[in-house]
Protein backbone atom coordinates (compact mmCIF):
# COMPACT_ATOMS: atom_id res chain seq x y z
CA UNK A 1 0.00 0.00 0.00
CA UNK A 2 1.31 3.39 -0.94
CA UNK A 3 1.08 6.31 1.44
CA UNK A 4 2.10 9.89 0.97
CA UNK A 5 2.85 12.53 3.53
CA UNK A 6 2.34 16.14 2.51
CA UNK A 7 3.61 18.50 5.12
CA UNK A 8 4.76 22.01 5.77
CA UNK A 9 7.15 21.06 8.51
CA UNK A 10 8.70 18.01 10.10
CA UNK A 11 9.89 18.50 13.67
CA UNK A 12 10.70 16.20 16.59
CA UNK A 13 7.90 15.85 19.14
CA UNK A 14 9.79 18.06 21.58
CA UNK A 15 10.61 20.74 19.02
CA UNK A 16 13.60 21.72 16.96
CA UNK A 17 17.01 21.72 18.67
CA UNK A 18 18.68 25.08 19.19
CA UNK A 19 20.98 25.94 16.30
CA UNK A 20 19.72 23.05 14.25
CA UNK A 21 16.66 22.00 12.34
CA UNK A 22 14.01 19.35 11.97
CA UNK A 23 13.24 17.03 9.07
CA UNK A 24 14.10 17.40 5.42
CA UNK A 25 11.23 18.78 3.34
CA UNK A 26 12.89 18.88 -0.06
CA UNK A 27 16.22 18.23 -1.70
CA UNK A 28 17.80 19.92 -4.70
CA UNK A 29 20.88 18.48 -6.34
CA UNK A 30 23.22 20.04 -8.84
CA UNK A 31 26.39 18.92 -10.57
CA UNK A 32 28.80 20.06 -13.23
CA UNK A 33 31.57 18.70 -15.38
CA UNK A 34 32.21 22.06 -17.03
CA UNK A 35 35.76 23.21 -16.45
CA UNK A 36 36.62 26.58 -14.99
CA UNK A 37 40.21 27.73 -15.39
CA UNK A 38 42.16 30.60 -13.87
CA UNK A 39 45.71 31.29 -15.01
CA UNK A 40 47.68 33.06 -12.31
CA UNK A 41 48.44 36.56 -13.62
CA UNK A 42 51.51 37.33 -11.48
CA UNK A 43 53.76 34.45 -10.49
CA UNK A 44 55.36 35.27 -7.15
CA UNK A 45 52.53 37.66 -6.34
CA UNK A 46 48.90 37.55 -5.31
CA UNK A 47 45.63 37.42 -7.24
CA UNK A 48 42.38 38.66 -5.69
CA UNK A 49 40.14 37.72 -8.62
CA UNK A 50 37.20 35.52 -7.59
CA UNK A 51 35.51 33.46 -10.29
CA UNK A 52 32.64 30.99 -10.73
CA UNK A 53 33.50 27.31 -10.60
CA UNK A 54 30.31 26.51 -12.59
CA UNK A 55 28.88 24.63 -9.59
CA UNK A 56 25.52 25.98 -8.42
CA UNK A 57 21.98 25.00 -7.43
CA UNK A 58 18.77 26.90 -6.75
CA UNK A 59 16.12 26.11 -4.17
CA UNK A 60 12.78 27.73 -3.40
CA UNK A 61 12.15 27.37 0.34
CA UNK A 62 8.60 26.59 1.36
CA UNK A 63 8.98 28.72 4.49
CA UNK A 64 11.05 31.77 5.24
CA UNK A 65 11.96 30.21 8.56
CA UNK A 66 13.46 27.11 6.95
CA UNK A 67 17.17 26.52 6.98
CA UNK A 68 19.10 25.25 4.00
CA UNK A 69 21.79 22.67 4.52
CA UNK A 70 24.36 23.20 1.79
CA UNK A 71 26.81 20.42 1.06
CA UNK A 72 29.21 20.79 -1.86
CA UNK A 73 32.11 18.72 -3.08
CA UNK A 74 34.30 20.81 -5.33
CA UNK A 75 36.96 19.16 -7.45
CA UNK A 76 40.02 21.35 -7.90
CA UNK A 77 43.53 21.07 -9.20
CA UNK A 78 46.68 23.14 -9.42
CA UNK A 79 48.95 22.66 -12.43
CA UNK A 80 52.33 24.23 -13.00
CA UNK A 81 55.32 23.66 -15.26
CA UNK A 82 57.55 23.20 -12.22
CA UNK A 83 57.10 22.01 -8.66
CA UNK A 84 56.20 24.91 -6.42
CA UNK A 85 53.78 26.23 -3.83
CA UNK A 86 50.27 27.25 -4.85
CA UNK A 87 47.35 28.52 -2.79
CA UNK A 88 43.66 29.08 -3.42
CA UNK A 89 40.30 29.65 -1.80
CA UNK A 90 36.75 28.40 -2.24
CA UNK A 91 33.60 30.22 -1.21
CA UNK A 92 29.90 29.50 -0.89
CA UNK A 93 28.14 32.50 -2.44
CA UNK A 94 24.60 33.59 -3.24
CA UNK A 95 23.34 34.26 -6.74
CA UNK A 96 24.69 37.82 -6.61
CA UNK A 97 28.21 36.62 -5.78
CA UNK A 98 28.00 37.73 -2.17
CA UNK A 99 30.15 35.47 -0.02
CA UNK A 100 28.04 33.56 2.50
CA UNK A 101 30.75 31.31 3.78
CA UNK A 102 34.46 31.70 3.35
CA UNK A 103 37.36 33.45 4.96
CA UNK A 104 39.12 36.61 3.83
CA UNK A 105 40.70 36.33 0.45
CA UNK A 106 44.20 36.19 1.87
CA UNK A 107 43.36 33.05 3.81
CA UNK A 108 44.78 30.20 1.77
CA UNK A 109 42.15 27.54 2.26
CA UNK A 110 43.83 25.29 -0.29
CA UNK A 111 47.59 24.98 -0.28
CA UNK A 112 49.98 22.63 -2.02
CA UNK A 113 53.75 22.63 -1.73
CA UNK A 114 56.39 21.16 -4.03
CA UNK A 115 53.74 20.15 -6.55
CA UNK A 116 53.57 20.51 -10.31
CA UNK A 117 50.21 18.75 -10.48
CA UNK A 118 47.81 18.27 -7.65
CA UNK A 119 44.14 17.28 -7.64
CA UNK A 120 41.68 16.77 -4.82
CA UNK A 121 38.10 17.25 -3.69
CA UNK A 122 37.22 19.94 -1.18
CA UNK A 123 34.08 19.44 0.92
CA UNK A 124 32.06 22.53 1.90
CA UNK A 125 29.15 22.50 4.34
CA UNK A 126 26.90 25.24 5.63
CA UNK A 127 23.57 25.52 7.47
CA UNK A 128 22.15 28.77 6.15
CA UNK A 129 19.01 30.81 6.81
CA UNK A 130 18.06 32.59 3.56
CA UNK A 131 14.90 34.06 5.15
CA UNK A 132 12.93 33.93 1.93
CA UNK A 133 10.39 31.89 0.02
CA UNK A 134 11.79 33.10 -3.30
CA UNK A 135 14.23 31.13 -5.38
CA UNK A 136 17.68 31.29 -3.78
CA UNK A 137 20.85 30.30 -5.57
CA UNK A 138 23.94 28.89 -3.95
CA UNK A 139 27.11 28.85 -6.03
CA UNK A 140 30.72 27.96 -5.43
CA UNK A 141 33.37 30.50 -6.40
CA UNK A 142 37.14 30.25 -6.30
CA UNK A 143 40.28 32.33 -6.07
CA UNK A 144 43.80 31.34 -7.20
CA UNK A 145 45.48 33.42 -4.52
CA UNK A 146 49.19 32.72 -4.77
CA UNK A 147 51.73 30.93 -6.90
CA UNK A 148 55.34 30.91 -5.77
CA UNK A 149 57.22 29.77 -8.87
CA UNK A 150 57.18 28.32 -12.35
CA UNK A 151 56.09 30.24 -15.41
CA UNK A 152 52.70 28.75 -16.17
CA UNK A 153 50.27 28.15 -13.30
CA UNK A 154 46.60 27.26 -13.48
CA UNK A 155 43.87 26.50 -10.99
CA UNK A 156 41.38 24.23 -12.71
CA UNK A 157 38.00 23.13 -11.43
CA UNK A 158 36.50 19.84 -12.63
CA UNK A 159 39.79 18.59 -13.97
CA UNK A 160 42.20 16.36 -12.13
CA UNK A 161 45.10 16.61 -14.59
CA UNK A 162 44.80 12.95 -15.55
CA UNK A 163 41.09 12.41 -15.07
CA UNK A 164 37.75 14.12 -15.67
CA UNK A 165 35.55 14.50 -12.66
CA UNK A 166 32.23 15.83 -11.44
CA UNK A 167 31.59 18.41 -8.74
CA UNK A 168 28.30 18.32 -6.85
CA UNK A 169 26.14 20.43 -4.60
CA UNK A 170 23.18 19.32 -2.47
CA UNK A 171 20.63 21.66 -0.90
CA UNK A 172 18.30 20.34 1.77
CA UNK A 173 15.44 22.45 3.14
CA UNK A 174 15.38 21.78 6.86
CA UNK A 175 12.27 22.55 8.88
CA UNK A 176 12.81 25.18 11.55
CA UNK B 1 6.47 8.19 21.60
CA UNK B 2 5.12 8.65 18.11
CA UNK B 3 6.12 6.98 14.88
CA UNK B 4 5.35 7.97 11.32
CA UNK B 5 5.34 5.34 8.57
CA UNK B 6 5.10 6.52 4.97
CA UNK B 7 6.81 5.94 1.64
CA UNK B 8 6.68 9.47 0.32
CA UNK B 9 7.28 12.88 1.90
CA UNK B 10 6.73 16.00 -0.16
CA UNK B 11 6.03 19.66 0.58
CA UNK B 12 2.29 20.36 0.92
CA UNK B 13 2.11 22.06 -2.50
CA UNK B 14 4.16 19.39 -4.22
CA UNK B 15 7.66 19.33 -5.57
CA UNK B 16 9.17 21.97 -7.79
CA UNK B 17 9.61 20.45 -11.24
CA UNK B 18 13.04 19.90 -12.71
CA UNK B 19 15.94 17.53 -12.55
CA UNK B 20 17.75 16.96 -9.29
CA UNK B 21 14.64 17.77 -7.24
CA UNK B 22 13.32 15.55 -4.45
CA UNK B 23 11.27 15.64 -1.29
CA UNK B 24 11.87 14.27 2.18
CA UNK B 25 14.06 11.35 3.15
CA UNK B 26 12.30 8.00 3.54
CA UNK B 27 15.12 5.69 4.53
CA UNK B 28 18.87 5.65 5.01
CA UNK B 29 21.42 2.86 4.75
CA UNK B 30 25.15 3.04 5.36
CA UNK B 31 28.28 0.93 5.41
CA UNK B 32 31.67 1.69 6.89
CA UNK B 33 34.88 -0.08 5.97
CA UNK B 34 37.61 0.03 8.62
CA UNK B 35 40.09 -2.58 7.36
CA UNK B 36 42.59 -1.97 4.59
CA UNK B 37 42.74 -3.00 0.94
CA UNK B 38 45.53 -2.99 -1.60
CA UNK B 39 45.53 -3.61 -5.34
CA UNK B 40 47.96 -3.34 -8.24
CA UNK B 41 45.23 -3.77 -10.82
CA UNK B 42 45.02 -1.29 -13.70
CA UNK B 43 41.39 -2.28 -14.20
CA UNK B 44 38.66 -1.27 -11.76
CA UNK B 45 38.21 -3.79 -8.94
CA UNK B 46 35.76 -3.90 -6.04
CA UNK B 47 36.82 -2.54 -2.68
CA UNK B 48 35.73 -5.38 -0.37
CA UNK B 49 33.26 -4.27 2.25
CA UNK B 50 32.55 -0.94 0.61
CA UNK B 51 29.14 -1.58 -0.92
CA UNK B 52 25.60 -0.94 0.28
CA UNK B 53 22.26 -2.18 -1.01
CA UNK B 54 18.99 -0.29 -0.77
CA UNK B 55 15.51 -1.27 -1.94
CA UNK B 56 13.55 1.86 -2.93
CA UNK B 57 9.96 1.92 -1.74
CA UNK B 58 8.82 3.66 -4.94
CA UNK B 59 10.21 3.63 -8.46
CA UNK B 60 10.11 7.42 -8.67
CA UNK B 61 12.30 7.82 -5.61
CA UNK B 62 15.80 9.17 -5.97
CA UNK B 63 18.85 7.92 -4.15
CA UNK B 64 21.30 10.42 -2.69
CA UNK B 65 24.65 8.61 -2.51
CA UNK B 66 27.33 9.99 -0.19
CA UNK B 67 30.81 8.50 -0.46
CA UNK B 68 33.98 9.02 1.55
CA UNK B 69 37.01 6.93 0.63
CA UNK B 70 40.57 7.16 1.95
CA UNK B 71 43.12 6.34 -0.75
CA UNK B 72 46.89 6.30 -1.08
CA UNK B 73 49.50 5.41 -3.68
CA UNK B 74 53.29 5.51 -4.22
CA UNK B 75 54.95 8.84 -4.94
CA UNK B 76 53.92 10.30 -8.29
CA UNK B 77 51.54 7.45 -9.07
CA UNK B 78 47.90 7.96 -9.94
CA UNK B 79 45.03 6.07 -8.31
CA UNK B 80 41.45 6.28 -9.53
CA UNK B 81 38.09 5.56 -7.90
CA UNK B 82 34.68 5.07 -9.44
CA UNK B 83 31.12 4.81 -8.11
CA UNK B 84 29.28 1.77 -9.43
CA UNK B 85 25.54 1.01 -9.45
CA UNK B 86 25.19 -2.74 -9.99
CA UNK B 87 27.79 -3.12 -12.72
CA UNK B 88 27.38 0.33 -14.27
CA UNK B 89 29.88 3.13 -13.74
CA UNK B 90 28.02 6.23 -12.64
CA UNK B 91 29.14 9.68 -11.53
CA UNK B 92 32.01 10.08 -13.96
CA UNK B 93 33.27 13.08 -15.87
CA UNK B 94 32.75 13.80 -19.55
CA UNK B 95 34.91 12.26 -22.24
CA UNK B 96 37.84 14.55 -23.05
CA UNK B 97 40.94 13.48 -24.96
CA UNK B 98 42.59 10.38 -23.54
CA UNK B 99 41.66 11.18 -19.94
CA UNK B 100 40.08 8.52 -17.78
CA UNK B 101 36.46 9.19 -16.83
CA UNK B 102 36.37 8.64 -13.08
CA UNK B 103 34.69 9.78 -9.88
CA UNK B 104 37.92 10.76 -8.20
CA UNK B 105 41.70 10.63 -8.36
CA UNK B 106 44.42 10.42 -5.73
CA UNK B 107 47.92 11.70 -6.50
CA UNK B 108 50.85 13.25 -4.72
CA UNK B 109 54.09 14.20 -6.46
CA UNK B 110 56.38 13.83 -3.48
CA UNK B 111 54.72 12.00 -0.63
CA UNK B 112 54.15 8.27 -0.29
CA UNK B 113 52.80 8.67 3.23
CA UNK B 114 49.56 10.26 2.17
CA UNK B 115 46.08 8.76 2.55
CA UNK B 116 43.54 11.21 1.12
CA UNK B 117 40.01 11.07 2.48
CA UNK B 118 37.97 12.17 -0.51
CA UNK B 119 34.21 12.66 -0.51
CA UNK B 120 31.44 13.29 -2.99
CA UNK B 121 27.68 13.02 -3.41
CA UNK B 122 25.55 11.86 -6.29
CA UNK B 123 21.77 11.99 -6.82
CA UNK B 124 20.81 8.84 -8.66
CA UNK B 125 17.46 7.83 -10.15
CA UNK B 126 17.51 4.02 -10.43
CA UNK B 127 13.77 3.89 -11.38
CA UNK B 128 13.11 0.58 -9.65
CA UNK B 129 11.70 -0.95 -6.51
CA UNK B 130 14.19 -3.81 -6.69
CA UNK B 131 17.32 -3.92 -4.60
CA UNK B 132 20.07 -1.61 -5.89
CA UNK B 133 23.71 -1.97 -4.87
CA UNK B 134 26.14 0.94 -4.82
CA UNK B 135 29.86 0.26 -4.43
CA UNK B 136 33.26 1.76 -5.00
CA UNK B 137 35.87 0.35 -7.36
CA UNK B 138 39.49 1.49 -7.57
CA UNK B 139 42.44 1.01 -9.90
CA UNK B 140 45.97 2.16 -10.60
CA UNK B 141 46.37 4.40 -13.63
CA UNK B 142 49.23 2.54 -15.31
CA UNK B 143 51.33 0.97 -12.55
CA UNK B 144 52.03 1.05 -8.84
CA UNK B 145 49.70 0.26 -5.98
CA UNK B 146 46.40 1.66 -4.83
CA UNK B 147 45.70 1.47 -1.12
CA UNK B 148 42.45 2.04 0.75
CA UNK B 149 42.38 3.19 4.38
CA UNK B 150 46.20 3.25 4.65
CA UNK B 151 49.17 4.94 3.04
CA UNK B 152 51.32 3.09 0.54
CA UNK B 153 54.46 3.23 2.68
CA UNK B 154 52.70 1.85 5.77
CA UNK B 155 54.14 -1.63 6.25
CA UNK B 156 52.90 -2.18 9.80
CA UNK B 157 56.58 -2.50 10.67
CA UNK B 158 56.27 -0.44 13.82
CA UNK B 159 59.20 1.84 13.08
CA UNK B 160 60.27 4.69 10.84
CA UNK B 161 58.16 7.44 9.38
CA UNK B 162 55.32 5.09 8.50
CA UNK B 163 54.64 4.51 12.17
CA UNK B 164 52.99 7.93 12.15
CA UNK B 165 50.67 7.02 9.29
CA UNK B 166 47.04 6.39 10.11
CA UNK B 167 44.50 3.64 9.78
CA UNK B 168 41.47 5.34 8.27
CA UNK B 169 37.89 4.46 7.40
CA UNK B 170 35.73 4.75 4.30
CA UNK B 171 31.97 4.78 3.99
CA UNK B 172 28.98 4.88 1.66
CA UNK B 173 25.64 6.28 2.83
CA UNK B 174 22.54 6.14 0.68
CA UNK B 175 19.31 8.07 1.30
CA UNK B 176 16.01 7.40 -0.46
CA UNK B 177 14.64 10.82 -1.37
CA UNK B 178 10.96 11.08 -2.27
CA UNK B 179 10.44 11.74 -5.97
Amino acid sequence: MSSELRVDKIVPVDGVPTGGGGGVIQVVFGSTTAQAIRTHPSIGGYDTHVFDTNLSATITPKFSTSKIFVQAFQNYSFINNSSTQMQGNLYICDGNNNIIDGRDIDFDMLRVKNQAAFAAICPLQLLHSPNTTSAFTYKIRANFYYCEGGSSAQMILQNGNRENTVSTISLMEISA
Amino acid sequence: MSELRTNRIVPRDGLTSGTGIGGGIIQVKSVTKTDTFTTQSTSLVDVPGLSVTITPTRSDSKILVMVSIAMGQPTANFSYGCLIRGSTRIFVGDTRGNRANMSLMSYDASNTGICNLQSFTHMDAPATTSAVTYKMQVRCATSGTTTVNRSHRDTDGGGGADSYDTNQASSITVMEVSG
